[in-house]
Order: C-alpha cells, then sequence, then structure tokens
C-alpha cells in the first residue's frame, strides 16, 4: 500500500484568480482527494500571471472558466506557455480545460466586444460570441467515458474542425453544448480535453478524474490501477442531475 | 392589450383584482398585480412615481445585504416620523416594485407615504432605477450570484453605473471596502458618499475561491489589501498604484459581533456606541449604509441609534424561530459569500449544533449549484454535531461535504422530514442553524406557518 506514496504528482492550476468563476474549486478538489483517499501524493500548484511554468511528468494541468475581463487579463500571458503545453499535450500530459480555459486553449476566442483574443491552440477549435447565453443543464454521451452530467453557461459559440474529436454528443439532451446546432460537446486531444461542463464536473463524473489521475501516473511510469472508491454517492447525484430539465 | 389611452384607474383597479385573488390563494405572491399592472400600461412604475413620494425614494442593490438595509433604512424613516412605503416581502423585481405602490395606492394612484425605499434587484436596477428616478442609490456589494440567470459580474457592474448615470440629482452610497462597488463612482459624476470598516479582525476562511475581483477595474493589476476581512471585501490598493480604497465618510471601528448583536463606533459617534440586536460582521454593511443615508437626509443620530436598537432580522436572514420546543435559525444562503459568512459567523460558533443544509435549484435559487464547491465547506471539518442535507440538490450538497473530509452527515430529501429530523437531535439550549437556499426557505417558513410555529410573513 506504501509504494505509491513517494509518487509525486503535480496539479498545475492555471490562472485561479482570474478563472475561477463557476465552481473551478471543486475540480480541484475532485483531483486532490481523489489522489489522497489512495495515498497518491499529489501537490497544488498554482501559477498566476507572469509566473514562470515548467512542466515535468506527472502534472495534471487544470485552467478553468471566467469572465470576459478574466480572459482577456490571461489571454497574453497564456500565449508565453504555448508551445510549452502544446508539446507537453501531445507527449500525454492529462490536461482538463473548462469554460473559458477551453475556450483560449482552441485557436482564438472572439468577445462579444473588444478586440479577439488568440489562443494556444491545443484544440482545433475556433470560438465566436454571439447573443443570447447557452445556460442549463447538460447531458452527454461520451463514447471515452460514458455518460457525463454538468451545467454550461457561455456566450462562446465554438467550432470544431474536422478531424478534431469532440469529448461527447448531446443525445437526447438538455443541454447545447459547444454551440447548439451541432450536438457536440468539449473537445479531447491526446489525454486533453475541454468541456463548457461545470457544475461543478470532476465531482459528479469521477471517472474523467481518475481518468486524468492515470494518465499523469503513465507519465512516470507509475502503475495505473487505481485503489477502487466509494462512488455511489457521485453516482447518485449525477444520476438527479441527469434528470433534470435544462 | 396595451392600450395608451387605459386609464390609470383601471390598471390599478386589474392589479388589485389580482392581488386579492391571489391572497385568497393564500400563496403570498405579492408579483402577479404587478404584473398584471405592467401588461396593461408598460408606463405605469414611472406613472405612479411621478405623481408621489414628494419626499424622494431610496432604493438599494447590490449582491448581498438588500433585504436587512432597506429594512434598517425605512425603520429609521419611519422612526424619524416619515410615511415610509416599502417592499418589504422582498419582491424586488419591476412587477414586485409595482405592486407594492398600487397596494398602497387609492384608485388614482395616489400614496399616502411620502417617501419610499425599495430594495431592487441588481440586475432588474437598470431598468427600474431611470424611471424612478430615486434621490438615493445605496450599493451594498457585488459578488458572484446565479450566474445561470445573469452572466457575468462585471456587466451587471457596468450597467448599475449606466443606470445612476441616468438619474438626476441623486446621492449615491457606496460601499468603500469593495472594489467593484466603490468603481461605480467613475462613470458618472453623482455626489458620493463611502462607507467602510475601519478595523476589524481578518477572515480565517480559505475563502479566496469565492472573491470576484481581486484586480484594478482600471488596468487590470493585481489589487493588494493590508486588510481583507471576507471575500474581496476590505482596504485594498492595486500594485500600480492606479487604484484604491476611497477614504469613507462614513467608517466604523471597534466592531463587536455577538450571536444575535453587534456593536460599533462610527467616526460621527466617537463618543457612543450603535448597537444593534442582529448578529454577522457582514450586518455593519447593512447598518453603515442605512445610517449613511439616514445622516444625508439629517436624521439626528440620537433617532437612528434609537431605531437600530430596537432592529429585527428580515426575513430568513439570521431570523430566530421557536419549533417544537427547539430554537432554530434560519440563515439563507444564495452564493458562496453570503455562505461563507453563514460558517464564520454562525456554523463555526458552536461545533456541536446541528446543522440542517436544504439546497434546491428553482430559478430564485440559481439553477447551478456550482457555487456550493467556491464555499469553504472544508472549515467544518471538525463540526461534531449532526449534519442533514435535504432539498432538491441534497446529494450535490453531501458529494460537497464528502470531498471536503466531512463525513458525520445524513441525507433526507424531504424537507418537512429533514427538519423534524434537526429538530429531534438539538439538545436544549442548542439552536439549530438551517441553511436554505431562496424557494428552500420559503418550503421552510410554509412548514413553520403550519406548525403555528411562525406567523404567516404576508399579511
Amino acid at each position: 500500500m506504501r509504494t505509491t506514496q513517494h509518487i509525486q504528482l503535480r496539479l498545475v492550476h492555471l490562472y485561479p484568480q482570474q478563472l475561477n468563476i463557476y465552481g473551478d474549486h471543486g475540480n480541484v478538489v475532485s483531483i486532490l482527494q481523489r489522489c489522497r483517499w489512495r495515498e497518491i501524493a499529489i501537490e497544488y500548484h498554482p501559477v498566476g500571471l507572469g509566473d514562470k511554468l515548467e512542466l515535468r511528468p506527472g502534472d495534471i494541468v487544470f485552467i478553468g472558466g471566467g469572465q470576459d475581463r478574466g480572459q482577456q487579463q490571461v489571454a497574453a500571458d497564456l500565449r508565453r506557455h504555448g508551445a510549452q503545453l502544446r508539446k507537453a499535450v501531445v507527449g500525454g500530459m492529462p490536461a482538463l480545460a473548462i469554460c473559458g480555459g477551453y475556450q483560449l486553449w482552441g485557436h482564438f476566442f472572439q468577445p462579444q466586444e473588444g478586440k479577439r483574443l488568440e489562443g494556444i491552440s491545443v484544440f482545433d477549435a475556433e470560438t465566436v460570441a454571439a447573443e443570447g447565453r447557452l445556460v442549463g443543464n447538460v447531458v452527454l454521451e461520451s463514447k471515452h467515458f460514458g455518460r457525463l452530467v454538468g451545467f454550461e453557461n457561455h456566450s462562446g459559440r465554438t467550432t470544431l474542425a474536422d478531424g478534431q474529436s469532440e469529448l461527447g454528443v448531446i443525445d437526447p439532451g438538455p443541454g447545447f453544448g459547444n454551440n447548439g446546432v451541432d450536438s457536440g460537446e468539449g473537445a479531447i486531444a491526446h489525454n486533453a480535453i475541454g468541456t463548457y461542463l461545470h457544475g461543478s464536473f470532476l465531482p459528479k463524473n469521477p471517472v474523467v478524474a481518475d481518468w486524468l489521475i492515470r494518465a499523469a501516473l503513465a507519465q512516470i511510469n507509475a502503475p495505473q490501477t487505481l485503489k477502487p472508491l466509494d462512488d455511489s454517492l457521485e453516482q447518485q447525484a449525477a444520476t438527479i442531475a441527469a434528470q433534470l430539465e435544462s | 392589450m396595451y392600450n395608451k389611452h387605459m386609464p390609470q384607474s383601471i390598471t390599478i383597479i386589474a392589479a388589485k383584482i389580482a392581488r386579492q385573488l391571489t391572497s385568497l390563494k393564500g400563496n403570498g405572491g405579492t408579483a402577479l398585480p404587478g404584473l398584471v399592472a405592467e401588461r396593461l400600461d408598460p408606463d405605469i412604475l414611472r406613472k405612479l412615481a411621478a405623481g408621489n413620494f414628494r419626499d424622494g425614494i431610496t432604493l438599494v442593490t447590490g449582491t448581498n445585504g438588500k433585504t436587512t438595509t432597506a429594512l434598517l433604512a425605512a425603520n429609521i424613516l419611519a422612526a424619524d416620523g416619515r410615511q415610509v412605503l416599502h417592499n418589504h416581502g422582498g419582491s424586488n423585481l419591476m412587477r414586485g416594485i409595482i405592486a407594492t405602490i398600487i397596494e398602497a395606492a387609492d384608485l388614482r394612484g395616489r400614496v399616502a407615504a411620502q417617501t419610499a425605499v425599495f430594495e431592487v434587484d441588481e440586475n432588474a436596477f437598470v431598468q427600474i432605477a431611470p424611471v424612478l428616478q430615486p434621490t438615493h442609490i445605496i450599493v451594498t456589494n457585488l459578488f458572484r450570484d446565479q450566474l445561470d440567470r445573469y452572466g457575468e459580474l462585471d456587466t451587471t457592474a457596468q450597467k448599475i453605473a449606466a443606470a445612476i448615470a441616468k438619474v438626476e440629482g441623486v446621492t449615491v452610497h457606496l460601499n468603500a471596502d469593495d472594489p467593484l462597488v466603490a468603481s461605480l463612482s467613475d462613470s458618472h459624476s453623482k455626489p458620493v458618499s463611502y462607507f467602510g470598516v475601519g478595523d476589524y479582525q481578518e477572515t480565517k476562511l480559505d475563502d479566496l475561491w469565492s472573491a470576484d475581483s481581486l484586480t484594478s477595474p482600471v488596468s487590470g493589476a493585481p489589487l493588494e489589501y493590508s486588510r481583507r476581512f471576507y471575500s474581496h471585501i476590505g482596504h485594498y490598493r492595486s500594485s500600480n498604484g492606479d487604484f484604491a480604497r476611497p477614504k469613507p465618510q462614513l467608517e466604523a471601528s471597534q466592531i463587536r459581533i455577538g450571536d444575535n448583536s453587534l456593536s460599533f463606533r462610527t467616526n460621527h459617534t466617537k463618543n457612543a456606541s450603535i448597537t444593534v440586536p442582529i448578529g454577522g460582521f457582514y450586518n455593519v454593511y447593512n447598518v453603515l449604509a442605512a445610517m449613511s443615508l439616514a445622516e444625508s437626509l439629517q436624521i439626528s443620530p440620537q433617532l437612528i441609534q434609537a431605531s437600530l436598537a430596537t432592529a429585527q432580522p428580515a426575513f430568513g436572514r439570521t431570523e430566530t424561530v421557536q419549533y417544537r420546543g427547539r430554537q432554530l435559525r434560519l440563515l439563507l444562503a444564495k452564493n458562496p459569500v453570503g455562505l461563507n459568512q453563514t460558517i464564520e459567523q454562525y456554523l463555526l460558533a458552536d461545533p456541536t449544533a446541528p446543522i440542517l443544509f436544504i439546497i434546491n435549484d428553482n430559478l430564485a435559487d440559481g439553477r447551478d449549484v456550482s457555487w456550493l464547491w467556491d464555499a469553504d465547506i472544508e472549515a467544518l471539518r471538525h463540526h461534531s454535531g449532526p449534519i442533514i442535507v435535504s432539498g432538491q440538490r441534497a446529494y450535490d450538497m453531501a458529494l460537497r461535504l464528502k470531498y471536503a473530509n466531512v463525513v458525520n452527515y445524513t441525507t433526507e430529501t424531504r424537507i418537512d422530514h429533514a427538519l423534524n429530523l434537526a429538530a429531534k437531535k438539538v439538545k436544549p439550549k442548542q439552536t439549530v442553524n438551517i441553511v436554505p437556499t431562496y424557494t428552500a426557505m420559503l418550503a421552510v417558513r410554509t412548514l413553520l406557518v403550519a406548525s403555528g410555529s411562525l406567523k404567516e410573513y404576508w399579511r
């Protein structure tokens, strides 16, 4: 049981001050607790504006959602780390980008007012804001993870390029997903996930949290078999959320 | 349906009939008559305001503290001998305010009250303020709240600033300790009176997850706090010096907070302390806001002090109730900042007392329960008393507790069962702290009224 104690994973949280508006703390807590309950050592490592980013094997990168102001504040700083993040993702580093963070991990985000924010192109996706926010409960089917539940709230409409996989499909829903038109939701590239779902996302979808943890363990060649946890409460909360109307 | 030649009296009669019908149904719905009136005449609010309230109208807006501030302010004005109209039911949208005025009006639309204090939803404020042309506006604070309905907080602030600019001859009372609220003075040239807290202990909670305005509204530079009382409330200055806390005209110090009382001195009342029988540090700001208004209306310090000394908590805000021989306290929770304040001021005060969380996700609660994750529930990990979770999203709250390593809880989705369970578990001399979302609070009150513990509020 002690064998994994020395393993040091890191949860690298980008811009927690600027991008944290939709319960992003829940995603952080989920990853940290699911490691600690299994005696996998993990360190929380926040990275702010102007800070140095030095990724290493065993990192899980997380970026949350924010207001337009928060996105404007971080976009240029995030581009400093673009090449490093793209390379790490291609190399298999696990990552989760929610809402505003997801938009900036595509090629660009054009807000309704103000200038276009260039992204870092981890995902082959473009986002343009439009009148009318897409708001409500979401249930999606993911071929990677099965049923996922959450809540979305965004003005940006994200379009994936041909060949860019979505995280899942909204069928029958409820929910709008990437753009409210093509029923796709989120994006997945290597071990990086982008999604509009909060609610919070990982606590009610522990299968994704564990997938991220396993990918981080793989990066340091540690055993990827995770000690099973009792997820009956998570399942119950997700089942109730899946029955909600939009 | 709208006809611009519709006599005002017909609109008023129709609304009054609607009022009678809703009160027959006994659901206390104060907004429907306003909806009827608004449908018949979209300009009705302007007409009603224009012929009434010769001593002016005060609007109270912001995320938290509107109801308490408006109640305290209305009571002070009444103590000064003014007849005050006040939307005490908390019906704070356009239709609620129309309904409040029509209920008090005769058939020609005349109201006896010479002044009015209305709390106004912070997102409805942009429509309401330019129509009512208030003489005073109070902004309490701005925190993230019900993002599913309203989108972004910065947008809310911009709309409030734009609405203030459209009001002639108004005095604005702003919370100096909230950077987003303080920045509202930048976009108009109205006279501003700031209130704030000079000195108090810093929060012990890990509550930065719920802080939204930690950067300068001017440049985006980070704010540095010499004192941070809670969330983004405190004494701040941006790192590049382009934005700082304004010096408040009215400032509280020597603050003492009890379970059911608070007291402080101000720079205006150095020799006399203000004592209010309502607990919670955050209520100091609500008291200051009401005092700022009263002082600018030249109400005497003695009258202000006397009125505050007999204040009562507003509907569901730290209100205590006897239920089957046990004491319950209602602590409405709407957003992470408010919930953190409840945790710090009440739940940590007695780690052995039962806590009942009731989380609903109706429109009035906010459909999105993500905010539960941004509150510092981790602070309850040493709570040894029983914890019960209930409501439509009981399992989301249970999950939140689980991830905070709070393991000692019971899930009971039915609110009536959960209430009885909590009452059964409370020991003599203890108080059950009930933490409900808005519609859950209404549901609890209905149960308390049915059991004879509470009087019907609306009548």
